[in-house]
């Protein structure tokens, strides 16, 4: 325990300091701004800003991502609060009491509510994070590579098995991306996949990955695609009376927030899951749980405050399996972990050791990001919004202005908004055939980490194969992969029965 | 497109291209040592999964019953629409270069705009403001050299 306090101490003093200050708020700032603005989710918000960090240190680019990443999670709850439009997809879950309660006069309560379940999840996750975190690192140290292997293997069954439409699809999606890592300069010998092109010789940047497959997608999407007409939001000044979060009534909350929060947290541990899974399922358990559940859909306000919750703790909860395991714990956790190794730091159990104050400058800056977001959160709940009348459509140029420009910011290299370009067309025709590119990126990350973990392993074996079923933590690993796999088609043919059933 | 004719498109391109990439990993280089894994090791192991899938993908459709199916609303893919802003993306990429990034900033966004927003004033002054406005985050806040013009 000491270590961790005094750890704790020192990453304190380090960002108490004016500019990591300014940064933490620049972060909160253009999250909620790009939260509120609808067809941008969390993992967009960051991928859109995700070129701002090249001149950053580490840490300032970490923690920036980071406030980010929370911010824009709360951000999202307020056009569907008020104007029954999700700003993230996490947000869909909150529209479903947000909005009747913003209808029956209480707009500002219904924010405030969101805002407070919001940084309540966050500093709660945050805390589970930081006691549980060292932990898995420890057992993570005590894996070899072949195990390591077996992590990254069943850490993307689960991702597949989850996300997307069909589990075929999601698998696709990863051999996809894995795919992808292995063009370029190999390992160990040799060049792969280049066709004698000079400008595949150093394979894909990882932030054209990122801004092709998740920044320009989003922004083709807004200009080609049917977009909804925005309508106007509720004015705050015309609420009710008794239109605020009074502290009695945010106590009341107190036990839906630490059920929303724990299943945040451990939503967020699993690998691939995100936000919108994390809101969903504290929705239907408070609904479960509640003595009012009858009245859910009306303005309640646990129906807020549980997915609000959960959704702001999966942020700390899938930093867990990505600084831990160097599994990322959802797609917005992958890009931090992508901006780790741009600037060479390797996630895994070994940053436990090696990098200690780099992690708990991580721990203390989401606290720090939570306190600023409730602050600036409260002070801009006007101003906030009127950002949610933008519509849509006139952002998609902008967007695209932006993610083009910031992937060539990276290198000054001209063929990197065109790799992106590419890849952002054939990312938004993905989408539209249900191969979601969440296992792609994910995939694209981990798979140099298990193909050396890999190499490793058959080095030491001498090349013998059966290597990776005579270790029994190993095999059952990979058993576990098997499972979450065979769990996936289970899922997805229960879903299809269903439907068929109501098509009857 | 329907649903069936998609997965028939994608698993035949999956193995199809898998293949062809396949055939290529027969010129990568040797491996360093013999009892160590060549480059061509890990690219195997993923273009057969990705073979395995297409089969897989291309088999469901001989089982699926055979149903009349509706696309919604957010899965049709407007073609024509897509064509037109892809190759207004790749000019804005081509012409960056020798317009300058303030030009050729401009002119897109007020192009894009045009169709979406009545007013051309609004439209032009909308144009203007964002590309200077990134302008300024690039070249001012991340000392990021823009292409630029004599004039711009």
């Amino acid at each position: 325990m000491e270590p961790i306090f005094s750890n704790f101490i020192s990453a304190t003093g380090m960002l108490l300091n004016a500019n990591t200050i300014l940064i933490l708020l620049l972060g909160v700032v253009s999250g909620i701004f790009l939260g509120i603005l609808p067809g941008i989710g969390g993992t967009a918000a960051l991928a859109i800003l995700f070129p701002l960090t090249y001149k950053m240190s580490i840490g300032d680019g970490i923690l920036f991502l980071l406030a980010v990443y929370s911010a824009a999670e709360y951000g999202g709850s307020i056009p569907a609060i008020l104007i029954r439009t999700p700003g993230t997809g996490a947000a869909a879950a909150t529209v479903l009491d947000g909005y009747p309660l913003c209808k029956k006069g209480f707009p500002r309560k219904a924010m405030m509510i969101s805002l407070t379940s919001g940084v309540f999840g966050g500093i709660f996750s945050t805390i589970a994070f930081i006691l549980f975190a060292p932990f898995l690192a420890w057992v993570g140290l005590r894996f070899g590579p072949l195990e390591m292997f077996a992590v990254g293997v069943f850490g993307l069954s689960i991702i597949c098995s989850l996300v997307g439409k069909t589990i075929i699809k999601g698998y696709l999606s990863a051999a996809l991306g894995a795919l992808l890592a292995t063009v370029g300069e190999a390992h160990f010998s040799g060049y792969r996949f280049t066709f004698g092109q000079e400008f595949l010789l150093d394979g894909f940047p990882m932030i054209v990955v990122f801004i092709g497959f998740f920044a320009v997608p989003q922004a083709i999407s807004m200009l080609v695609d049917q977009t909804k007409e925005i309508q106007e939001p509720v004015d705050l000044k015309k609420g009710g009376r008794g239109d605020f979060l009074s502290f009695r009534e945010a106590k009341k909350l107190l036990k839906t927030m630490v059920r929303g929060a724990s299943i945040g947290t451990l939503i967020g541990i699993i690998p691939g899951t995100g936000t919108a899974i994390g809101s969903f399922i504290a929705y239907n358990e408070e609904k479960r749980w509640s003595s009012r559940s009858e009245e859910f859909g009306t303005g309640v306000e646990e129906g807020i405050a549980a997915p609000e919750t959960s959704n702001n703790a999966v942020v700390a909860g899938a930093m867990v399996p990505t600084l831990t395991l160097g599994i990322p714990g959802s797609s917005a956790a992958a890009l931090i972990m992508g901006l780790l190794i741009m600037k060479g730091i390797n996630p895994g159990p070994l940053l436990f050791r090696e990098q200690t104050t780099m992690v708990f400058l991580i721990f203390t800056g989401l606290l720090m990001a939570n306190v600023l977001l409730y602050g600036v959160g409260f002070a801009g709940l006007n101003i906030f919004s009127h950002v949610a009348k933008v519509p849509e459509r006139i952002l998609g140029p902008f967007v695209i202005v932006l993610v083009l420009t910031g992937t060539y910011a990276y290198q000054l290299e001209p063929r990197h908004p065109a790799m992106a370009l590419g890849l952002g067309v054939l990312g938004y025709f993905m989408e539209k055939v249900g191969i979601t590119t969440v296992p792609l990126v994910l995939a694209f990350i981990m798979a140099p980490i298990m193909e050396y973990n890999l190499f490793q392993a058959l080095m030491i074996s001498q090349g013998d194969i059966s290597i990776l079923y005579r270790s029994p933590l190993a095999a059952f690993i990979l058993f576990l992969a098997l499972l979450s796999a065979g769990y996936g088609i289970f899922r997805e043919k229960k879903s299809k029965n269903k439907s068929k059933k109501n098509d009857l | 497109m329907s649903e069936s004719r998609q997965n028939l498109f994608i698993g035949l391109s999956v193995i199809i291209g898998g293949s062809l990439l396949f055939w290529n990993t027969f010129y990568f280089s040797a491996p360093i040592k013999p009892e160590a894994p060549g480059p061509a090791f890990f690219p195997r192991i993923i273009l057969v999964i990705l073979f395995i899938l297409g089969i897989s993908l291309l088999a469901g459709l001989l089982v699926q019953e055979r149903k009349k199916e509706v696309v919604s609303e957010g899965l049709l893919i407007h073609y024509g629409k897509i064509f037109i802003a892809a190759g207004m993306m790749i000019s804005y990429l081509v012409l960056l270069p020798y317009l300058g990034f303030l030009l050729a900033s401009f002119l897109y966004i007020s192009l894009s705009l045009m169709n979406r927003m009545a007013d051309r004033i609004r439209v032009l002054a909308l144009a203007a403001a964002s590309s200077a406005f990134l302008y300024f985050i690039f070249t001012e806040l991340l000392n990021v050299r823009l292409p630029h013009l004599y004039l711009f």
